[in-house]
């Protein structure tokens, strides 16, 4: 087992590796923008030479990728700023690195943030997206898990066909269509009518206290927004394994036994279902993250997501390239922790 | 498999004795489909889309679907204009037309796109294996790695700025260089699911029997990959092909949605709604009627789409 998890680590390295690179490149390829945002219309040639030496800009790519995960603060340039007391001699500035590199935690400014470090950006905005992704499936797992089981029971009654079929619609939605109808419904129509509505915008009310009944209230409508697609995947998903173990032998061996029907359900058939769900769900736990930038966005909910399409609108080069790491970084380590999980859960699975 | 195209059309008469080879591949597939109620269905709402995207602009035209108007600013639905206008009073009905061809447009080319690489790269690496496998294996599970909307918006954001203004001839209508850089970035973003699936069944078919033939009788890589292996993986191809119009509609209203798609004045399902992004609460009708038309468009590709999977799956022969 030890054997298994050290040899799947090794594995993850360089994948790892792969990523970083692939993830440096597509930012180098957004271009310049740190100078055309940064700089104003006075800044002098010596200026321009001082700033992009302080990014390193004009170093080879590969070395700039270097800099970039380990740092260059013990590396000393010379700066060539070009002739300025016109003695025609180039002045040349020694200076020295101020970066620590992605690799010893520093992410770098945030530019669409006021200039706030990007560690300190993501600190803020990380623990909302985890509250919205953890409520989301919290709910998603509940439902569905619930609904899955039930129509496995079920098999091809009306009720079967309508939780299919509720699936199958959901599919064919986009999430922010889902998010649109459901602020239609639950904050318009329900205003319209008189009747208690839910917030739509932001995480508390303008107002208000920042009181735990005032986020709740705003949860609701992007958790189920978010909530709904996964749940009906995941009770397909459910509904088919469970209708696979109901059918094997160890279950029928069970009933014929004369364990109570539920016993059987819920100790034999489900216990054992469990196993590829939670792989399922284990696996998707990192693209919550994702799945959460069109939700937060209709909600202007103030997470990963918003603060995501904000680095994007102003080529916030430092928080895009953070953001799209620790996804892809969450990714493979969850891949990880699922397959070992999986590994010491399932008896019958050994790597040798 | 090879000759399922040539007898196409050829009727099986069930009373003659030779009947037993009569039913090419084909005609067996297209048989069950058609038995298939909710794919026959989507079938007719999917011809019903596409009639109102064409036959639609030939009563509307481009020039009105781009054409602003101060007085129409945020219409209301009416006579004139059942599906109300937006922001800037542009007809919405006009723009579903115009902008369904470019949604249309961009999820099949763009699977189009990505059949071809995920087919490609799935063939390769199971056909050869060692390195070459395990390369384009890791490569796949980093892209894999970065989810499918993030990496859309980061490659999208580094086009816009380029692609912006210019554009491009197309069937007889200029379209925007933001579409074609939409296109582009979904096609090659969306084939890594579909190599993993084609490589492992070729990762089978390999081994069997009528390989080891061909390559006795002195057949080359290619022709063993493109003539024998292809051919066999198709039914997944198909059915990957089908779904994966839908999923690249979505995606594009998605990134239309979020501004980094396609651009105005061209219109889009998701860039239309995009202008009610804001003003939800007050203008249902700019999101409405764009978002009912990718809905039936996404469903009824779903619906053709597994009752593809169903009409070739061999385990459910009747």
């Amino acid at each position: 087992m030890t054997q298994y998890i050290i040899r799947r680590i090794l594995q993850a390295i360089p994948l790892l590796i792969l990523i970083t690179i692939f993830v440096f490149f597509l930012i180098k390829a957004a271009g310049d923008p740190q100078l055309e945002s940064t700089f104003n219309p006075n800044a002098t040639e010596r200026d321009i030479a001082l700033e992009r030496a302080r990014f390193g800009l004009d170093d080879p790519l590969p070395i700039q990728f270097m800099i970039w995960l380990i740092g260059d603060d013990w590396y000393t340039r010379e700066i060539n700023v070009g002739d300025n007391d016109d003695d025609g001699e180039d002045e040349i500035i020694e200076r020295s690195g101020t970066r620590e590199g992605i690799l010893r935690g520093d992410l770098g400014i945030a530019l669409s943030q006021d200039g706030k470090l990007v560690s300190t950006v993501i600190g803020e905005k990380l623990p909302n997206t985890l509250l919205l992704g953890s409520a989301s499936l919290t709910l998603t797992i509940i439902v569905s898990f619930t609904l899955g089981i039930f129509a496995a029971l079920n098999q091809y009654t009306i009720a079967d066909n309508m939780i299919t079929g509720f699936a199958f619609f959901t599919f064919s939605v986009p999430v922010f269509l889902i998010a649109l109808i459901l602020v239609q419904i639950f904050a318009v129509q329900f205003f319209r009518w008189g009747l208690p509505h839910l917030p739509v915008q932001g995480m508390y009310d303008a107002r208000g206290d920042g009181s735990f009944d005032e986020v709740l209230r705003h949860l609701i409508l992007p958790t189920l927004s978010l909530s709904l697609i996964s749940i009906a995947s995941y009770s397909r998903y459910i509904r088919s394994t469970m209708l696979e173990v109901i059918n094997t032998d160890y279950v029928r061996t069970a009933r014929s036994k004369g364990l109570a029907e539920r016993r059987v359900l819920y100790l034999h058939a489900l216990k054992n279902a469990s196993l590829p769900i939670v792989t399922l769900i284990g696996l998707n736990i990192p693209f919550i993250l994702s799945g959460a930038v069109i939700t937060e966005t209709v909600f202007q909910w103030p997470g990963m997501g918003t603060t995501f399409i904000r680095a994007l609108n102003e080529l916030d080069q430092a928080t895009i390239s953070a953001i799209v790491l620790m996804i892809a970084v969450a990714v493979v380590v969850f891949q990880l922790l699922t397959d070992i999980v999986y590994a010491m859960l399932d008896p019958r699975i050994r790597y040798s | 498999m090879a000759t399922a195209s040539a007898e196409q059309g050829s009727v099986v008469q069930l009373n003659e004795p030779v009947s037993m080879k009569a039913e090419t591949l084909l005609q067996m597939t297209l048989r069950r489909f058609f038995k298939h109620r909710m794919a026959v269905i989507g079938l007719i709402m999917l011809t019903g889309v596409v009639l109102y995207v064409t036959v639609g602009a030939a009563f509307l035209s481009e020039d009105y679907a781009n054409d602003t108007s101060v007085l129409h600013r945020w219409g209301e639905p009416d006579s004139e204009r059942p599906f109300g206008s937006d922001n800037v009073g542009r007809d919405i009905m006009a723009r579903t037309i115009w902008g369904g061809q470019i949604s249309l447009m961009i999820g099949i080319i763009s699977v189009t796109i990505s059949i071809v690489l995920g087919t490609l790269v799935g063939l390769v690496a199971g056909y050869f294996g060692g390195w070459v496998d395990s390369l384009l294996m890791r490569l796949v599970e980093a892209l894999l790695a970065i989810p499918t909307l993030v990496l859309l918006l980061v490659l999208s954001r580094v086009l816009i700025d380029t692609a912006a203004g210019e554009t491009v001839p197309f069937l007889g209508r200029e379209i925007g260089l933001s579409i074609v850089s939409v296109i582009v970035i979904i096609g090659f973003t969306s084939w890594m699911g579909l190599s993993r699936i084609v490589r492992s069944m070729v990762l089978t078919i390999k081994e069997q029997e009528f390989v080891s033939a061909a390559r006795a009788l002195g057949a080359g890589n290619i022709r063993i990959i493109f003539q024998h292996i292809l051919p066999n993986c198709l039914a997944p191809i198909i059915v990957a092909a089908t779904l994966g119009v839908g999923t690249a509609i979505i995606v594009e209203a998605a990134l239309s949605f979020l501004g980094f798609g396609v651009q105005p004045p061209d219109a889009s399902w998701g860039n239309i709604i995009n202008l009610a992004r804001n003003d939800v609460e007050d203008y249902w009708w700019v999101w409405f009627f764009p978002g009912a038309f990718i809905v039936i468009t996404v469903l009824s590709i779903n619906f053709i789409g597994d009752g593809l999977r169903d009409a070739l799956d061999p385990r459910s022969i009747k």
